[in-house]
């Protein structure tokens, strides 16, 4: 399940420099379409784990975009232009993602065989009541930005803490424990609740 | 003058509200294309005119001096227009001097904004075509060779409609639009061409006609747009409007005068915009209308008061700025420095609210009408080959859905989305052996279909006839470059690709734009003749009607056989448009008749003063 066991390139076939990606040659730019098993991490060439290198993943972001962006195939033939396109789309969309703590951790779960948030939408019970009491708060008290600060401040701390367990249980995903899978899951749920709180408090 | 022939000339064209231009990049960097017979800097006024009599069409600023005198045939700011409903722009259009009309559109329910012009009915896209023709004819007139490939940018904040409209003017005009590109990263791409250091910018955008506010890093040639927002309906022009109707709020209770004219709105219009421009650099400024008769309305505008007017327009660019910024999760401290882009941003008030919204000093070293057009051109030169070492990194301003049972707007891709991105959704049937499926595409962040902008129906043919949902349609819908979209369906079963029509909601067709394309050229060679005649006759009827109406409300003070003089000469013109197919004779006739109505004119104009207008 790791990235070396992905059958992909090494050399580039035409001009057999070493691939630093397997969508492109950073050398003559011939682009290499998407296998359907290569996930994310790999497209980058990094460790698929939950704590990465931020700057890192930015910085091959960067160098790849600068060698499969459409912009650089306006001479290009039909099909590499199209390729080009969808190969950005898929670069861009794999950012998205992996920047995103929560959503990288959500990938990482459904790469080890978790279940997705469409199947599984269930939130601890207390952490449903916390949300439901900070909303009655918010709803009562809009006007004073008192109380609203120390509204922010208690979502801010909750969803925190949320994001410190959310990395604990992505890290040991690997041991394969279906129970680290399914609190995982609850706890990526429950983001969203304290997410939503955070964009309905106003602007400030 | 290019050197290697095998690098294609690609021009970049600043497609504007007010004013357009072309510029080209080279490896020694991007300068604008200016033509020396044309009195306009390479700032050329994105104005039309049509002259119904000689067929003649004229663009840029000889047009705009047309506007005073030929209200009805001279179109400008067609931009606002681009690729809109009728019922998107009526209250605009209303204030606009020329006509424009609703044509109802082939789908049920919508209908498309059309501008009358004596007999003809020009499209928005047709309009920009002929500004980027003038545009296309000066860059050929440079190199002295064809150019058929171009950058054009668009306000960020355009919407699938409005890119899709921007490029139908560039394929009518002949032009191959190379890529679209948004007018605030543009302006970021000018300003960090030779800029090394790491930073993170703003580009305030305030033009004729829209708003763009862009967040962006920069770094090692990478322009990366972190987030955008912006205003397709907010711009100088809405400057010049206060002071306009500040004019005609005081006009009617000075002297009970309504000015309602098309020639006296416009001459109100370029008024007030010098107006608009003299306090950037004075405190005060005379707004002086001559009303005849002797009667002048005079008016001292400060500074200050100018202000006031346009606070309230002021704002809403400010509040975007903090949507861009919340966005983009950063702080206005977190930026290193704030661009001022587009004449507007002359107004010393915009600059200082800008200012303290920032804390910070706007960055203003740069051209704000030009600095578009730059980075257009250098944008073109990537894509022509010429250099390798920038990469514009863009994103999607609106959100892109689907419309829902029950009406929801259902997201698909949110806004500030890196572009080119896609994403993919299954459907299927709700009845046994449908064999297409409609499928509504919105745009916008409202979570009701009806309040976000539909971008066309999408219907699914062929699909196979099966029980209600078996067929599994998996539907991309991919936001290129350019920000337009594009659409692609797989039927799972049978792996074929499921046929997709795609019926715009404001735009043209494919085949509309491509029967342009060939009419414009069909035009140029085309016996001008008949349509000389067949827009004169209308010219003598339009002429005709109006003098009538003058003369059964006026007539009574000019001279009993003025009036009959007057009345029989009109007889004459409406027969001999009716039966000749002299063209010079029915112009000669008609020059004649519009001679004799000035005395009537007269009378029109005192009684109008004396009286005001009901």
């Amino acid at each position: 399940m790791s990235s070396q066991d992905i059958s992909v390139p090494v050399k580039c076939l035409d001009c057999r420099c070493e691939l630093e990606t397997p969508i492109v040659c950073t050398g003559c730019h011939k682009l290499y379409p998407l296998s359907m098993d290569m996930d994310y991490f790999s497209l980058f060439q990094i460790p698929r784990r939950y704590r990465i290198d931020v700057g890192e993943l930015r910085h091959k972001f960067l160098s790849i975009s600068r060698n499969v962006h459409p912009d650089f195939f306006g001479a290009a033939s039909d099909d590499m232009k199209d390729l080009s396109v969808h190969l950005s789309a898929e670069l861009n969309e794999a950012l998205r993602v992996l920047i995103d703590p929560v959503m990288r951790a959500g990938y990482l779960l459904e790469l080890s065989g978790g279940t997705s948030a469409s199947q599984d939408r269930s939130v601890p019970q207390d952490v449903l009541m916390d949300a439901m009491e900070l909303r009655e708060q918010l709803e009562e008290s809009s006007p004073d930005p008192v109380v609203l600060a120390s509204i922010k401040e208690a979502v801010d701390r909750r969803r925190n803490a949320l994001l410190a367990a959310i990395g604990d249980a992505a890290e040991k995903l690997d041991d394969g424990a279906e129970a680290t899978q399914v609190q995982l899951r609850q706890l990526i749920n429950s983001v969203k609740y304290f997410d939503n709180l955070l964009a309905d408090l106003p602007a400030g | 003058m290019t050197k290697d022939a095998s690098i294609p000339i690609i021009i970049g064209i600043d497609l504007g509200t007010t004013n357009s231009l072309v510029a080209h990049a080279d490896e020694k960097g991007p300068r604008l294309l200016v033509d020396a017979d044309v009195d306009d800097a390479g700032v050329m006024p994105s104005v039309v005119s049509f002259d119904l009599n000689t067929g003649q069409v004229t663009v840029g600023a000889k047009a705009r001096d047309h506007a005073v005198e030929y209200p009805l045939t001279t179109v400008y700011s067609v931009k606002r227009l681009m690729g809109k409903g009728f019922s998107d722009v009526e209250d605009e259009a209303s204030k606009l001097a020329y006509a424009v009309e609703r044509r109802e559109s082939d789908v049920e329910g919508q209908d498309l904004a059309v501008i009358n012009v004596g007999s003809k009915q020009y499209a928005p896209p047709h309009i920009s075509a002929l500004v980027l023709g003038e545009l296309k004819r000066r860059a050929e007139k440079h190199f002295g060779q064809e150019v058929t490939k171009a950058v054009i940018t668009v306000p960020a904040y355009f919407d699938d409609a409005q890119r899709q409209a921007t490029r139908d003017a560039g394929q009518i005009a002949g032009l191959e639009v190379v890529r679209i590109v948004n007018e605030p990263t543009a302006a970021a791409l000018a300003y960090g061409l030779d800029r090394k250091e790491a930073a993170t910018i703003a580009i305030y955008d305030l033009g004729g006609g829209t708003f763009d506010v862009s967040i962006l890093k920069l770094q090692d040639g990478v322009f990366e747009v972190v987030a955008t927002h912006g205003d397709t309906h907010l711009g100088g022009d809405d400057f010049d409007m206060c002071i306009m109707d500040l004019a005609v709020r005081e006009v009617s209770k000075q002297f009970g005068v309504e000015i309602r004219a098309p020639a006296t709105r416009q001459a109100l219009r370029l008024f007030a915009e010098a107006v608009k421009v003299g306090l950037s650099n004075e405190p005060q400024k005379l707004l002086q209308i001559d009303l005849g008769q002797g009667r002048q309305y005079e008016r001292v505008i400060e500074q200050a008061e100018f202000e006031q007017m346009i606070k309230p327009q002021v704002e809403r660019t400010l509040e975007s700025c903090g949507q861009a910024l919340r966005a983009a999760r950063l702080k206005p401290e977190d930026i290193d420095s704030v661009i001022m882009v587009g004449g507007s941003t002359r107004v010393p008030y915009v600059r200082q609210r800008v200012g303290e919204l920032f804390g910070s000093r706007p960055y203003t070293a740069l051209n704000p009408e030009q600095v578009v057009a730059m980075g257009a051109a250098v944008q073109a030169s990537v894509l022509a080959g010429v250099r390798r070492d920038t990469l514009l990194l863009d994103v999607t301003p609106l959100s892109l859905g689907i419309e829902t049972l029950g009406g929801a707007m259902g997201k698909l891709i949110r806004a500030n989305t890196k572009v080119p991105c896609q994403v993919t959704e299954m459907f299927t049937t709700f009845q046994d052996g449908q064999t297409a499926v409609k499928i509504n595409v919105l745009q916008g962040e409202r979570e009701l279909a009806q309040d976000c902008r539909s971008l066309g129906t999408f219907e699914l043919i062929g699909v196979p006839p099966m029980p209600a949902g078996l067929p599994k349609i998996d539907v991309t819908f991919l936001i290129d470059q350019n920000g337009i979209l594009n659409v692609q369906a797989l039927e799972q079963r049978s792996g074929a690709k499921a046929g997709i029509q795609v019926v715009p909601a404001h735009g043209l067709t494919r085949d509309e734009v491509k029967k342009m394309e060939q009419d414009s050229i069909i035009f140029a060679r085309e016996d001008m003749i008949a349509h000389r005649l067949i827009d004169l006759r209308n010219q003598v009827l339009f002429d005709t009607a109006k003098a009538v109406q003058v003369i059964d409300k006026h007539g009574d003070q000019l001279a009993a056989d003025e009036l009959h003089r007057l009345e029989e000469a009109l007889k004459a013109l409406r027969e001999l448009a009716n039966s000749s197919q002299d063209a010079d004779l029915i112009y000669r006739q008609l020059e004649k008749f519009n001679r004799m109505t000035i005395p009537l004119a007269n009378a029109a104009m005192s009684s109008t003063l004396r009286q005001g207008e009901s």
